[in-house]
């Protein structure tokens, strides 16, 4: 691979010829970081009436919004005092359960899909683990997205993995075998039906949180 | 200690401002950030985006900066990590899609010319990297283009040293794979 050893000089050439970090790109950093900056001062000298009459109207507000909206379709929730949904109940429910069984429930995000809950992470790390060491383990994933929820199975019989992904928006939801957990995040890699080198989403984490749980355990 | 009394270069003094070092450091490292956001998402105006928030996360966190690492290598870890996290989400994936079905009704409408042009240039080194999957093409832009060692690369990506040097291998053979099916 001869060709490699000049890839700057290549690369410049062609597919970088022309772009850069210029003038315009540097001043919109400086002001993004001053309206930063400038953000966060105005929000600590907010006065502290203001805030808390905004408080009382958004509460007033709160209370007859789900008043009106739940009446009819949740029930008041004894331990907080708050009306909950149906979906909400459901929710509950589930997570209930799978505290009890001891297994994840990842809440999705629509827009930014990262779900970064330690103790997720912390679990999924165990069952990496597990898998390096070659002993068996069959677990299900509880996933929410929106008023939605999936469930995943990821199982190890001590030769190969097999991941049952539903969940859309991490990938084709049908059964993948797989070889391992990708190095550094919650993925599988060596998946049959994936293109080599792609490796398939099981609870996702940004690196920076995937190092913390690391070093939690 | 202030982000900047590691630098490689000698010709910051202590009556510097922060807006003057971030100024700086953006001029000496703005096109590099640039480029790798770019092998990440193959989009410039994308690209131009995520290096403006890199940027702002490094004058964000300027005080976190140590001064073991090479503020390159800093830098770099900041943009990796921040690219990564953006390819994952579910807006890119959205993005994506609509981008594609573009280039799908843009491409049955090319030009004689546009063809002949896409001929060409398919052959070229770039093309085949920016095909690779992304964990090969992160490594081989690192090692080969930002010339950072295997310890580095490890890391700024936050992997073994022994997954580094397989993945550049495998990245090598897929590359050699790819050109030869490609002449």
């Amino acid at each position: 691979m001869e060709e490699l050893k000049d890839l700057r000089n290549h690369m410049k050439k062609t597919v970088f010829n022309g772009h850069g970090f210029d003038k315009s790109n540097r001043r919109i950093v400086h002001q993004r970081y001053k309206s930063m900056k400038m953000e966060k001062r105005t929000k600590r000298r907010r006065p502290l009436v203001m805030t808390a009459a905004s408080l009382a109207v958004c509460a007033l507000l709160f209370f007859l919004t789900t008043s009106i909206v739940t009446d009819h379709k949740g029930k008041l929730d004894p331990s907080s005092g708050k009306t909950i949904t149906k979906t909400e109940m459901k929710q509950q429910q589930i997570v209930k359960e799978a505290t009890k069984k001891g297994e994840v429930v990842s809440y999705l995000n629509e827009k930014w899909i990262p779900d970064s809950k330690t103790k997720n992470l912390e679990y999924m790390l165990r069952l990496k683990k597990k898998e390096e060491q070659g002993k068996p383990f069959k677990t299900t994933i509880h996933y929410f997205l929106g008023d939605k929820v999936y469930q995943n199975t990821i199982e190890y019989n001590g030769k190969k993995i097999i991941y049952k992904n539903t969940v859309p928006a991490l990938g084709e939801p049908k059964t993948y075998e797989c070889k391992a957990f990708s190095d550094s995040t919650i993925q599988l890699e060596g998946c049959t039906g994936v293109k080599e080198g792609y490796d398939v989403l099981v609870v996702p984490v940004t690196l920076s949180d995937m190092r913390y749980a690391e070093a939690k355990q | 200690m202030h982000i900047l009394s590691y630098d490689r270069k000698p010709d910051f003094t202590a009556a510097m401002t922060q807006e003057e070092m971030m100024e700086q450091v953006m001029t000496d490292y703005g096109n590099e950030v640039l480029y790798l956001c770019y092998t990440y998402v193959k989009e410039w105006n994308l690209a131009e985006d995520l290096a403006q928030d890199v940027f702002l996360k490094a004058y964000e966190k300027a005080d976190t900066f140590k001064g073991e690492a090479k503020l390159k290598t800093w830098l770099y870890k900041i943009a990796a990590n921040h690219c990564r996290d953006y390819i994952k989400s579910a807006h890119y994936r959205y993005s994506m899609v609509t981008h594609k079905i573009q280039m799908y009704i843009k491409g049955t409408s090319s030009s004689v010319e546009e063809i002949a042009v896409y001929r060409e240039e398919k052959n070229k080194l770039y093309r085949h990297i920016f095909k690779l999957p992304l964990k090969y093409r992160e490594v081989i832009f690192l090692y080969y283009y930002e010339e950072l060692t295997l310890q580095e690369i490890s890391d700024t990506l936050n992997a073994n040293l022994s997954t580094i040097k397989s993945r550049l291998t495998k990245a090598r053979l897929l590359l050699k794979d790819a050109i030869k099916g490609g002449k």
